[in-house]
């Protein structure tokens, strides 16, 4: 028997002496069953789902690190005049629209 | 002033990178001292690899493509514009618009492209997956594809020990394609043959790229019958006849020319007189280790424009992103280069429609061919569906 047989079968040995051989075996029949029973699209909706969160992860990244900059930069939005000031930008004007639709999809679930 | 940091290219390298560079610069970039640059000349980013499922109907390959914007940190400023010339010594780009983009440092992470002209016949008469139209043009034909001949053929720089675009895609599409034909009930009417050049950055007379998988290919291949020829370098084809001719005097008929065509530089590179390589092929002379662009101390190169003996793809450009990043924010700091590119690449080769192969290799060790599997499969189709964009982002 090679050195490599040898050796594995000591280790296993090991497993089975100290009554971890059946837990093991069942382990291995349950991955075994699930990958029979996984396909193509149940691994691509899950992976869908790490690009959903990937994406949502991004987004809010971004505009947590644009908003503490501007704070930083700029400071506190001190009037009622200066924040309606802002409605005339156009990134605030499709960020207020994103986030009213937003809702109204909310809404629409409840 | 702020230091510019202008990042050549959308891609995979340019947006991989630059999402590095955001997270490693920040606090340069809150104190205004750096900004970062990223020059495109579409809105949209492709994943490439994706159109290899299009040409087998796999894919429609809309799902393979999202808005640039969508995967760069908000610190990267991106211009859209066609870089049409690179002035080294003013570091300075100039854009199809007339815009002129200062630089401190510059990375050039612009991609190769096909060049089927350099092959006479092989743009009347090939087929290739390499890209989006490419891909549909064979989707079409092999749906189509009752019996006759489909014949492969792969094209390398002339420039010595360089690969073409990702190096295992000829045998991924080779058995994708038997596994298609099977699927569609026509494979023992249809032959395949897999040919591959004399020359293949360094092996001779073999079937692939490195040893030890072009030793087990042609077992692979007489399972799934598929013919294999070596030292068939394409020259020509003649398009009427349906004829491939090899550079050793040999020549195939078909009906179907699955090709690797040439690839090059893309123009700005070829025309800035950075490359030395033959036959104005344009790969840019980079540092294996730093990979810094040789001669010029402030430009850096990565991905497919490199002249490294490297796979041009995405699992090389994975870990070259974090060289190129980690040196220029160390030089940004004052310290110098700090990192040092290892030649590693890590992929899963789809070696049939439903199994995979992780592999990996680096500038020492060449991949090691071991049996593919339903998993490897799953972990390819993760990757081309989720993994790919959420890396492109730089949030795993």
């Amino acid at each position: 028997m090679s050195t490599e047989l040898t050796y594995t079968k000591e280790k296993l040995s090991m497993l089975e002496n100290t009554g971890r051989i059946d837990n093991l075996i069942d382990l291995l029949a349950l991955i075994s069953d699930g990958i029979e029973v996984t396909d193509d699209g149940m691994v691509e909706k899950m992976v869908q789902g790490v690009d959903k969160l990937s994406a949502a992860s991004l987004i809010g990244e971004n505009a947590i690190k644009f908003a503490k900059r501007k704070l930083e930069r700029e400071g506190e939005l001190t009037s009622v005049f200066k924040m309606l000031s802002m409605m005339k930008d156009e990134d605030v004007k499709k960020g207020v629209s994103f986030a009213l639709y937003a809702l109204q999809g909310l809404g629409k679930q409840l | 002033m702020p230091k510019t940091v202008l990042i050549l290219g959308g891609g995979t390298a340019g947006t991989m990178t630059a999402n590095s560079l955001a997270k490693m610069l920040k606090p340069e970039i809150d104190k205004e001292q750096v900004k970062l640059v990223m020059l495109s000349d579409t809105p949209k980013h492709i994943y490439k690899p994706g159109a290899m499922y299009v040409a087998f109907n796999k894919a429609y390959g809309h799902e393979f493509v999202k808005d640039q914007k969508t995967l760069l940190d908000i610190d990267v400023n991106l211009k859209l514009d066609a870089a049409v010339n690179i002035d080294f010594k003013k570091n300075e780009v100039f854009g199809k618009s007339g815009k002129k983009y200062e630089y401190d440092y510059l990375i050039l992470a612009v991609g190769c492209q096909a060049a089927p002209e350099r092959i006479p016949g092989l743009k009347e008469a090939g087929d290739w997956f390499y890209t989006y139209e490419g891909a549909m043009k064979l989707a079409k034909k092999f749906k189509e594809l009752k019996s006759g001949k489909v014949l492969i053929t792969v094209n390398f720089p002339k420039t010595p020990n360089i690969p073409h675009q990702c190096g295992i895609a000829p045998v991924e599409t080779t058995l994708m394609l038997s596994d298609y034909l099977k699927e569609n009930g026509v494979r023992d009417n249809v032959e395949i043959e897999y040919t591959y050049p004399k020359l293949a950055q360094k092996i001779t007379d073999g079937l692939f790229l490195q040893g030890p998988t072009s030793e087990v290919l042609p077992m692979i291949y007489d399972m799934n019958k598929i013919k294999h020829t070596t030292s068939f370098t394409l020259a020509k084809v003649d398009p009427i006849k349906k004829i491939a001719y090899s550079e050793e005097g040999d020549s195939r008929s078909f009906d179907i020319l699955m090709s690797t065509p040439p690839f090059i530089a893309p123009e700005v590179i070829r025309n800035s007189g950075i490359s030395q390589a033959l036959d104005n092929e344009g790969w840019v002379p980079t540092d294996r280790d730093t990979l810094k662009v040789k001669g010029l101390n402030n430009v850096y190169a990565l991905g497919d424009v490199v002249d490294l003996p490297i796979s041009k793809a995405g699992g090389s450009v994975h870990h070259q992103q974090g060289v190129v990043a980690a040196n220029i924010v160390g030089e940004i700091r004052g310290i110098g280069t700090t990192s040092h590119y290892d030649g590693k690449v890590i992929a899963v080769g789809q070696l049939g429609l439903s199994c995979g192969m992780p592999l990996w290799y680096d500038y020492k060790e060449d991949v090691k061919p071991t049996p593919c599997t339903k998993v490897g499969s799953w972990m390819r189709l993760a990757f081309n569906k989720g993994v790919y964009w959420a890396s492109a982002r730089g949030t795993i």
